[in-house]
């Protein structure tokens, strides 16, 4: 587990992490949860504010997702601002996946600022079952 | 309001929570707040809730935000887990004073923004200078 979140090149928020938490922030943004079972693969994105046609994914490679996308700034007049920590800007982050998936059986869903991707392994990502034979 | 990081921060309240569900522990929503003229204006991101599981309380001049959120377990197991999902939490104090019967809020692709309009004396006015 360590090694696969090395392998991401990414920081994650646990504690002990050494990293300073604004770097650990700039790094891994949008910080993503990733799971999966037999058949999928899934990820989840908290991306609040972000509008669909400022998003855009990609497979870059059977095992490479990139999500790429623009929080638009909303700069009122004469404002005089207290408290400023929404994101804004461009951000764009590359996540290995553990295993290569069809880039036909891939379903995106942004809701209520979260974007979860439905992504369906190929079959050699799958777990294959091993019988085990016994002697007679 | 100090705490301008991009992330969510974990807090865990130190009494009287009500988040039995996560265990006491809450996430302080990333906030921006400015005033303009006329009212304060306030967006907090708060993803993957509904829009009835906000709850929003003016009490002397503090603004305080409870949000509850529902778990969204992941199918299969956790491979990667950079951010937790619980109840949010914040409260603001607000500068200025405002007309508590005109408040409005919507939520709207995970952000909350809230308009507090001023009151008519808190206003900034504008004086002419003449000149003598």
């Amino acid at each position: 587990m360590n090694q696969f979140r090395q392998q991401l090149g990414l920081a994650f928020a646990g504690a002990g992490d050494e990293i300073p938490l604004r770097r650990r922030v700039a790094l891994s943004y949008p910080a993503v949860r990733m799971g999966e079972n037999e058949e999928f693969i899934t990820l989840e994105a908290e991306l609040p504010g972000l509008k669909l046609e400022d998003l855009e994914i990609t497979l870059s490679s059977p095992e490479q997702l990139s999500l790429k996308g623009t929080h638009q700034l909303v700069e009122p007049e004469h404002a005089t601002w207290t408290c400023h920590e929404r994101p804004f800007g461009s951000f764009e982050r590359l996540i290995d996946l553990p295993g290569s998936v069809n880039s036909e059986q891939i379903e995106a869903h942004l809701d209520a600022g979260v974007l979860t991707i439905r992504m369906g392994k190929n079959d050699e990502a799958k777990p294959v079952k091993i019988k085990v034979k016994a002697d007679q | 309001m100090t705490n301008s990081v991009l992330a969510k921060t974990k807090t865990t309240e130190l009494n009287g929570s009500d988040s039995v569900a996560t265990g006491g522990v809450h996430y302080t929503p990333r906030t921006d707040l400015y005033e303009t003229d006329d009212e304060v204006v306030l967006s907090c991101d708060l993803p993957g809730i509904m829009a009835d599981d906000i709850e929003l309380r003016f009490d002397r001049g503090i603004l305080s935000l409870r949000c509850q959120v529902k778990p969204r377990p992941l199918a299969g197991h956790d491979l990667v887990s950079e951010y937790g999902v619980g109840d949010f939490y914040r409260s603001f104090t607000i500068p200025v004073e405002v007309d508590a019967t005109k408040f409005s809020a919507e939520y709207r692709q995970g952000v909350l923004t809230v308009h507090l309009p001023k009151q008519e004396r808190a206003k900034s006015l504008k004086i002419l200078v003449k000149v003598g």
